[in-house]
């Protein structure tokens, strides 16, 4: 099996890039979160990209429908496409005697909290379930556990997807903390396949810039979620990794519409039952846990999440700003005929304004 | 016309890994509550298709370190996503001839309030009641046994711990059917020739689920003698498939499970689990790490008795296919 028989495979059965990387690239990451330690005689991490095709977000961008991208940017891909694929690639290695230990998104099952880094139990911005009232309620996706042997980290070992995919050599990291495809930019998401076969790494991106910090993204995050000064990095075989202080707990609630600006579907009469509500319904409300739980039972109810269990966002700001941003620089390897971007973005008219729609 | 060599080179194409085909005159003497006669009275030829288990998405269990990817690649996403999706085309494959193809996928949670078994996949205790709808035919949902059926259509062999064994995947594989009124060549049905007896599955399950198993035997159509094989105390091995071997579930939390009723016994490992039992335990172990999506439940024993029936197969050369490096944890630490 050669790296080139490979990678046609796996664009073949429908990845859109593929990229191989070197798993010393790793050394320094929490051992929660190191595939070596998944299974040591890994020798490879194969990182496949899957393109959020644009149109997906068209609905958002104009305001007009917003369950085609959670549905099948978030739940078609990471529940069925990425599973697809990574089966088939899988199938194709162990054709050739080696082990694919697939590694589709998990919904988070780590003991560390792949969203804010937080050992033990924390809900999750992303998973909900259903009360039997038909609430929906976040669900946890980092556990207690214990490690079964001694030197081993407990599970479930957790891949950084974002750095995995930079690791792969498939892009960089955004000043967002998102990964940017060199293809796709923001718009992709990522699954990957460890190996015991011996396979040639890919470099580190290295690229047309991908990320200029523009500011974009903080700029147009409805809840100011991302800092703007203070700065977040980690180092990768030597190379230094940036990306903007992200407040996890608000950019929760600000990701599911909790800025009424954003939000079409919410009454503005529930930031009247929420303590600070005035606070929260302009963006300037920062969250903790708890606030956390009380919004979202509150905020999800006008607009429940998708069939697979994946919450709607109702902001969009910082990857579409960012998408439009990569798209005037030309600096994605994927182009389209139109902009993606024709018209001001949008903002909810609301009753302080005088024009709501009552 | 469309010949079995035509219908096989086409499902392959579309995803199954193995392709075989029986007759359903093999299921004479088949208990009609999963006599597939029962289901397509017309069928002529019933077609089993195997869907390998990648080896590797078993490694998270063999390290103790990663539980999600085995139940969600091998059992969910295969169940759910990926076999359906073949089974349609090659359902719709033969309806493009014109013959009726009745597609039979894994019903895991829609057994009888009488039946005695299981399934450690999904919910164990869904059960429904049903009466026959017509004079003489069994009531819904007749379902099939995987294993029998696989047996019978000369997918594989009938091993002594009461699963199928195929020369290419050993254990590691999944089943679907398709029942149609062509009639196909067939293939032999294969006498037991991979499995030695050794017994490893017995001895791994971490339940013990063996120890208060069922001895039952695999009737030949032909009139050979039948072949013995043990089918494990299937709520045991529920449970124990589940996680309650606390020992090898690095999630619950030891004083939740004391808490249940014969919580020292079933910290201990001596507690024999039944319907009532498991509902209450599953409850702490659910909280302890998420089911998978579906209904269907996480599998924390990861096949102890496959992984050990596969060792062993391969240890002995006789599967078509070899690995590089054989399926045994490689963690640093010692036990």
């Amino acid at each position: 099996m050669t790296v080139a028989e490979l990678k046609d495979f796996a664009l073949r059965v429908g990845a859109d890039d593929i990229g191989i990387g070197n798993l010393t690239r790793f050394e320094g990451a929490p051992t929660e979160m190191d595939p070596r330690n998944i299974y040591p005689g890994a020798k490879s991490l194969i990182g496949l990209v899957f393109r959020i095709p644009r149109g997906y977000i068209r609905g958002i961008e104009q305001g007009t429908n917003f369950y085609q991208y959670p549905s099948l940017g978030y739940g078609g891909i990471n529940e069925v496409i990425a599973p697809t694929v990574i089966y088939e690639v899988g199938k194709f290695i162990e054709d050739q005697g080696y082990e694919a230990i697939v590694y589709r998104n998990t919904g988070g099952r780590s003991i560390v909290s792949d969203m804010t880094g937080n050992f033990g139990k924390e809900i999750s911005p992303e998973l909900h379930k259903s009360t039997l009232n038909s609430e929906t309620t976040p669900a946890e996706r980092s556990l207690n556990t214990r490690p079964l042997f001694p030197n081993v980290p407990a599970p479930d070992v957790f891949i950084h997807f974002r750095l995995a995919a930079f690791i792969c050599g498939l892009g960089e990291i955004g000043y967002s903390k998102m990964f940017l495809s060199r293809k796709f930019g923001p718009l992709n998401r990522v699954a990957f396949l460890l190996t015991d076969a011996e396979l040639e790494s890919d470099p580190l991106y290295d690229g047309t810039q991908l990320c200029n910090s523009c500011m974009a993204c903080a700029t147009a995050c409805p809840g100011q979620c991302i800092s703007k000064s203070e700065q977040v990095a980690v180092t990768i075989e030597g190379r230094r990794i940036a990306w903007g202080k992200l407040d996890e707990w608000s950019c929760f609630a600000y990701y599911i519409g909790s800025a009424a600006k954003s939000n079409p579907f919410v009454d503005e009469k529930v930031y009247g039952k929420l303590k600070d509500g005035d606070k929260l319904k302009t963006g300037i409300l920062r969250i903790d846990p708890d606030a956390y739980t009380k919004i979202n039972l509150e905020i999800n109810k006008y607009y429940p999440m998708e069939t697979q269990g994946y919450n709607p966002p109702k902001c969009g700001g910082c990857l579409r700003a960012c998408y439009h941003a990569m798209e005037k620089r030309g600096v994605m390897s994927k182009g389209f005929v139109n902009p993606f971007r024709t018209m001001r973005t949008w903002k909810r008219p609301l009753e302080e304004d005088g024009n709501a729609d009552s | 016309m469309l010949t079995a060599e035509a219908i096989k080179k086409y499902a392959m194409d579309c995803g199954a890994d193995l392709v075989s085909i029986g007759t359903p005159d093999r299921f004479e003497g088949t208990d009609p509550k999963s006599d597939p006669r029962c289901i397509a009275p017309h069928a002529k030829s019933v077609i089993c298709m195997g869907f390998r288990v990648l080896r590797g998405s078993l490694r998270g269990n063999v390290e103790g370190t990663q539980f999600f990817q085995y139940p969600e690649m091998s059992v969910v996403h295969l169940d759910e996503v990926y076999i359906p999706m073949v089974l349609r085309k090659v359902v719709c494959r033969i309806e493009d001839e014109g013959y009726e193809a009745v597609p039979l996928r894994s019903e895991p949670d829609r057994r009888h309030s009488d039946d005695p078994d299981t399934n450690p996949e999904k919910h164990p205790v869904a059960r429904i009641h049903a009466v026959s709808v017509r004079e003489g035919t069994p009531p819904p949902d007749v379902m099939i046994d995987f294993n029998q059926s696989a047996v019978l259509c000369g997918m594989g062999e009938m091993g002594l711990g009461g699963f199928v064994l195929t020369v290419q995947y050993g254990p590691l594989q999944r089943f679907a059917f398709i029942l149609t009124d062509i009639e196909l060549a067939s293939d032999p049905i294969l006498e037991r020739s991979l499995c030695d007896d050794c017994g490893k599955c017995f001895q791994a399950c971490p339940g013990k689920a063996y120890s208060n198993g069922t001895e039952r035997v695999f009737h030949y159509p032909d009139g050979k003698e039948g072949t013995k094989f043990l089918v494990p105390d299937s709520w045991q091995c529920a449970a124990f498939y589940m996680g309650a071997d606390y020992g090898s579930n690095p999630f619950v939390n030891p004083e939740d499970l004391m808490k249940l009723p014969d919580g020292k016994r079933i910290l201990e490992g001596t507690k024999q689990f039944d319907a009532d039992s498991i509902e209450a335990l599953q409850e702490v172990l659910e909280d302890a790490y998420p089911g998978m999506r579906f209904g269907y439940n996480a599998a924390i024993c990861g096949r102890a008795c496959w992984r050990a029936c596969l060792g062993h197969l391969e240890e002995r050369g006789v599967l078509e296919r070899s690995y590089k490096h054989p399926l045994v944890r490689l963690s640093r630490g010692v036990e």
